[in-house]
């Protein structure tokens, strides 16, 4: 095992004391900040050529942009096309609603990627694919050619019945689920509503990106309101009819570590919202309900962006997503063209570790194309997710896929939580994430 | 909730560490041989290059044999296994790995990872990072 906390357990031993350890298994010194981690370099002798294009530039696209290179080549081009300066994560922004975190510690830089890595960086955005002609159109006119194309766009968001214009999240009713400025909006209602009052989150119905994230966020802002405005409380209008991830953690944190903050409603499907006065209409199991909120933070339904939609590639049965070829990614619409991360419709998550490893097997099959090889037959990936259930605990939940022949589709082979929420979990968790992000944007 | 048995694995580590032996990997230091193989000239016209500032990069042997499915592992432990929780660059984890699937190592994030793998993919996996 590791020989480094060995040894500062024996120095804590002899010293008389043994610190209980929160820390046996966590790495003490910071090893994940980009002053301590060495880089891959790029190997020039793979005998590798063939130029991709990227569209987006997340968890996934970013991951699959470094991965095509070290593995890769030189000889592999990669242009990545992507409208934001940098990336904002969307995982621990929940801590931003508590004062934990700041939104700008949150900004991860593209410049390792470039600089390091030899990635091309088009800053804008793409208005068209012409899959005929094997390339891309941007919004200034310019076109990239590609010999394969990946989308990694992540998601829009649809308005809620009674909305007009999706500006409504930007000013009145944020919903937070791309983390940035509607998030330090959501932060600064949540600091300015009165004690007493209520928070109202709403949640759509299956698939939406982050499936604890939703109950993680309840728990989170219930926390911080019984330290800071009491007697308030958190109503959670779930549309689908049971909590869709570690039931048992979050009932418990409903049910018992929030008691009295939260109520956990199930079965309720919004019908009506006005997002001046935060008014909203529901039904729940057949019955008409009303509630206003104080700080209302809507949830909405999710698809993929519209691009992919004029280009043919949402053939999810609900037509929001686009269903690929788990073994390479590839759209099952079109030829050449791969979609990854929380635009894919497969059986896997939306979420930024596990569409951190949908990145690495594209990457994979495609330096296989080019190798005049077939895909890894036999793809395993791996979901991972710390939430924090209060300011200082957190729970966690994993899940490993393997691909599934008989369907066509990467099954669960494990599904797991962790027993309730721990102070070592929360430590575990900046851990985690600070490596998540280290080996997709480091 | 896992509670790792410190005491008596602190003590067992105790006996092998002063015992003088290794507890595994072959060295931490780089391979020599392959740095310099991966300094020729390619005649690659791409106009993509490669500035490795830092001047210790990781330069990997090129051995795709379990590299992906050794990738599962570099969201918690960084890439290449360098950078988040224990170390597994260059290391031999194949009996770690086998302890933590036989649910020996408790019910913890790392035994619920392990256990969705099988035998051959976790061989294949150590064997890999051992040599990456």
């Amino acid at each position: 095992m590791d020989r480094r906390n060995f040894l500062s357990l024996l120095l804590a031993s002899s010293l008389g004391s043994i610190s209980l350890s929160s820390r046996l298994w966590a790495d003490d010194e910071n090893e994940s900040s980009a002053a301590g981690t060495s880089l891959t370099a790029v190997p020039s002798n793979t005998g590798l050529s063939g130029n991709i294009v990227v569209v987006g530039g997340g968890m996934a696209g970013n991951t699959l942009a470094k991965y095509l290179r070290i593995w890769g080549g030189t000889g592999v081009g990669v242009t990545l096309v992507e409208k934001d300066a940098a990336y904002t994560s969307n995982i621990m922004s929940n801590l931003v609603l508590n004062g934990q975190r700041s939104l700008d510690a949150l900004r991860y830089s593209r410049s390792t990627l470039s600089d390091h890595y030899g990635v091309t960086l088009r800053s804008g955005t793409v208005t068209s694919i012409e899959a005929a002609s094997n390339r891309v159109v941007l919004a200034d006119g310019s076109s990239l050619n590609y010999d394969r194309l990946v989308l990694a766009p992540g998601l829009t968001f649809d308005l809620l019945p009674g909305m007009s214009s999706a500006s409504e999240y930007d000013t009145l009713i944020p919903h937070a689920w791309q983390a940035g400025a509607q998030t330090q909006l959501l932060r600064d209602q949540l600091l300015a509503m009165p004690a007493g009052g209520t928070v109202v989150i709403s949640i759509p119905l299956v698939p939406f990106r982050c499936p604890p994230g939703p109950y993680e966020r309840a728990c989170v802002i219930a926390d911080w309101l019984k330290n800071n405005k009491p007697g308030s409380r958190v109503v959670v209008l779930d549309a689908n009819s049971d909590i869709v991830v570690e039931r048992d953690n979050f009932l418990h944190a409903f049910n018992v570590i929030h008691a009295g903050v939260i109520d956990y409603q199930p079965g309720s499907v919004i019908t009506q919202v006005n997002s001046v006065t935060r008014d909203i209409s529901y039904t729940q199991n057949g019955f008409n309900k009303q509630i206003s909120a104080g700080v209302f933070n809507p949830i909405p339904p999710q698809r993929a962006p519209e691009l992919l939609s004029q280009a043919g590639l949402l053939n999810s049965p609900d037509k929001r997503f686009a269903a690929v070829n788990v073994l390479n990614y590839e759209s099952t619409a079109a030829v050449g063209i791969h979609i990854i991360g929380d635009a894919s419709h497969t059986t896997q998550p939306k979420a930024g570790h596990v569409a951190n490893q949908e990145a690495k097997v594209c990457a994979d099959a495609i330096l296989r194309q080019f190798a005049g090889q077939q895909p890894d037959p036999a793809p395993v990936t791996n979901s991972a997710c710390y939430s924090p259930i209060t300011a200082t605990t957190a729970s966690w939940l994993s899940g490993v896929y393997q691909y599934d022949s008989a369907s066509a589709s990467m099954k669960l082979s494990k599904l797991a939580a962790s027993a309730g929420a721990s102070n070592r979990n929360y430590t575990d968790m900046s851990t985690w994430f600070n490596a998540l992000m280290q080996d997709s944007f480091g | 909730m896992e509670k790792p048995n410190w005491l008596l694995r602190g003590l067992a580590i105790f006996l092998v560490f002063s015992l003088g032996a290794c507890s595994g990997g072959s060295g931490d230091g780089e391979d020599i041989s392959n740095i310099s193989e991966n300094t020729d000239t390619s005649e690659s016209s791409n106009e993509n290059t490669t500035v490795t500032g830092s001047t210790a990069a990781i330069v990997l042997s090129g051995s795709s044999n379990g590299r992906l499915l050794a990738s599962n592992c570099y969201q918690c432990h960084g890439t290449n296994g360098i950078g988040g929780f224990d170390r597994i660059y260059k290391s031999n984890v194949l009996s770690d790995l086998r302890e933590f699937a036989s649910g020996a190592e408790g019910s913890g994030i790392m035994a619920a990872h392990a256990q969705g793998f099988t035998d051959a993919q976790m061989q294949s996996i150590a064997s890999y990072l051992a040599n990456p």
